[in-house]
């Protein structure tokens, strides 16, 4: 595919998916962003295979990023749809490339950042609006007048990171030692921890460690299916309703 | 049951919304609440385009829609889907004002103010550490082998969840007003929900852990003229004690030495590459 529409076509989805996708979608397309972001450009580039396992290893370094009062520790389109799309572009392994979308997501924040500051422009716009008695241009503002500024935001530092990058990362790879492209994959093996982690200190109870434990050497020592360990789960979950509506 | 009944029999007035005016707005609120998300009012704007064909129908003076809109455009933030119970309870009293009851503007603030916080803690922990992680658990590890139904199972998934949560959400705050809604949050019922679901989540987090943190030492050597490989000797002991070792690490700073993510983040490219250069990780 010519490599402008490809990098508009990348950018403009970055974008949608970030702010302007309705929120019930947003769910699964924006915080599972990397995996679907693998599958998405899969499509794209022709490689479903490929950009599934793209995807799904970035996935894992946020697998613990919570959306806390309109806060989030990386961009989660950015990593996921940019960072995925430029792996791929440039040939990477997945492990190598969960470490330049971790890079992407952090720098990512401030596309993040500068909307989530601009936007009072506009909530300020919709006030004199609401103060006349105006729903429809409230609306407007809601529906319209907040994109204008993560349109900008996202789309041309994505569309440039695209355009630019997928030829810089393939020049790049080709001059870099291959001991340093072992590291890149040894340290994305290494990043899942910290997703992993941030989620256990998020949903931290002493009294339900055990079951993390359970969980850990099942897969450790019979390697069963992660969809085995959840229905083993949900009928561990049942029995302690049970015995907990017992003790009354 | 019980306050539904008695909500019917003390409101023998004909209501003013319709089942059509309440779709409406729950729809958009699980549209658009976060389309203009900002650090000043984080959903307040979203929360006043749901609310806003609801204000249109039930006031016609300019002056009483720009109070009314004006007061839903204050800073508000909560879940979305469980939230949406403080959207369907604000829809119940606003109607009340509207027909002439005893409905102060100021309750419907404190309200609100009330009910965000803690909605959003019991919708993020569910949403974001429970559902999410189950979900991205199964397919994260259909997607690794290649397999498209991972992707798509998540995304059907999800908004499945979000969809059927928000809509009873929305609409049990409509007919149980503010105070069963506070009376539903402290029950022993929500706890032992949100308990049950932990134990779900804590043991797919504890599966993900040992397959997906990958940590393998290529030491190699020959004793006494056999060769031994180190990785397969840890093994034998252990099967993943270095992913749970670098776990535990992980776990360490975060949650005893409260170190940031990016502390962390960059902890492991030190070790990623320090232990790769000195050959005991490949």
């Amino acid at each position: 595919m010519n490599q402008v529409l490809l990098a508009v076509i990348v950018a403009l989805i970055t974008w949608y998916v970030a702010t302007a996708m309705p929120m019930f979608l947003r769910w699964s397309f924006y915080l599972g962003g990397p995996l679907v972001g693998g599958l998405v450009c899969g499509i794209l580039f022709g490689d479903i295979t490929y950009g599934l396992q793209v995807g799904a290893t970035i996935q894992l370094a946020y697998l613990g990023a919570i959306a806390v009062g309109g806060t989030l520790p990386s961009e989660l389109a950015i990593a996921g749809y940019l960072g995925t799309a430029l792996t791929m572009s440039a040939g990477l392994a997945a492990e190598a490339g969960l470490t330049v979308a971790v890079a992407l997501g952090s720098l990512g924040l401030l596309c993040r950042n500068a909307y989530m500051t601009l936007n009072s422009i506009v909530v300020h716009k919709a006030d004199q609006y609401a103060a006349a008695g105006n729903a429809k241009m409230v609306r407007m503002m809601n529906q319209y007048g907040s994109q204008v500024v993560p349109f900008l935001c996202y789309f041309i530092p994505s569309f440039l990171a695209m355009y630019l990058g997928s030829q810089a990362i393939e020049k790049l790879m080709a001059v870099i030692p291959a001991k340093i492209i072992t590291a890149l994959g040894v340290t994305g093996g290494l990043i899942p921890a910290l997703g992993i982690g941030l989620l256990l200190t998020y949903v931290w109870d002493k009294k339900f460690l055990p079951y993390a434990v359970i969980g850990f050497f099942l897969v450790a020592y019979l390697n069963v299916n992660i969809m085995f360990v959840a229905i083993l789960g949900a009928c561990i979950a049942v029995l302690y309703m049970l015995a907990r509506k017992k003790e009354g | 049951m019980n306050t539904e009944n008695k909500a019917v029999s003390t409101e023998q007035e004909k209501r003013l919304l319709n089942r059509k005016d309440l779709l409406k707005t729950w729809w958009r609120w699980i549209c658009w609440a976060q389309r203009c998300y900002n650090y000043e009012r984080l959903m307040g704007l979203g929360f006043c385009q749901a609310i806003s064909a609801v204000v249109e129908k039930l006031f016609s003076s300019t002056k009483d829609r720009a109070e009314t809109l004006s007061r839903h455009m204050r800073f508000y933030n909560t879940e979305n889907n469980w939230g949406a119970m403080i959207l369907g309870a604000t829809c119940a009293l606003e109607e009340e004002r509207a027909m002439g009851h005893d409905v102060a503007p100021d309750m419907i603030d404190s309200m609100k103010n009330a009910l965000m916080g803690p909605l959003a803690g019991i919708g993020d922990s569910v949403t974001q550490s429970i559902v999410k992680v189950i979900l991205l658990g199964i397919s994260i590890n259909l997607a690794t082998e290649g397999n498209v139904i991972g992707p798509v199972l998540y995304i059907v998934g999800f908004t499945a969840y979000a969809l059927i949560v928000s809509y009873f959400s929305f609409f049990s705050g409509y007919r149980m007003g503010r105070g069963a809604v506070m009376k539903l949050l402290a029950s022993d019922t929500t706890k032992n929900v949100t308990d049950a679901l932990k134990i779900v989540s804590m043991i797919v987090i504890g599966a993900l852990a040992a397959g997906n943190i990958k940590v393998n030492t290529i030491v190699a050597g020959t004793f006494g003229g056999s060769e031994v490989v180190l990785q397969d000797v840890l093994n034998s002991i252990l099967p993943c004690m270095m992913p749970l070792a670098v776990l535990a690490l992980v776990i360490y700073l975060l949650k005893k030495k409260q170190k940031s993510s990016v502390f962390v983040l960059l902890t492991l490219f030190v070790i990623g590459f320090v232990l790769t250069f000195v050959n005991f990780l490949g």
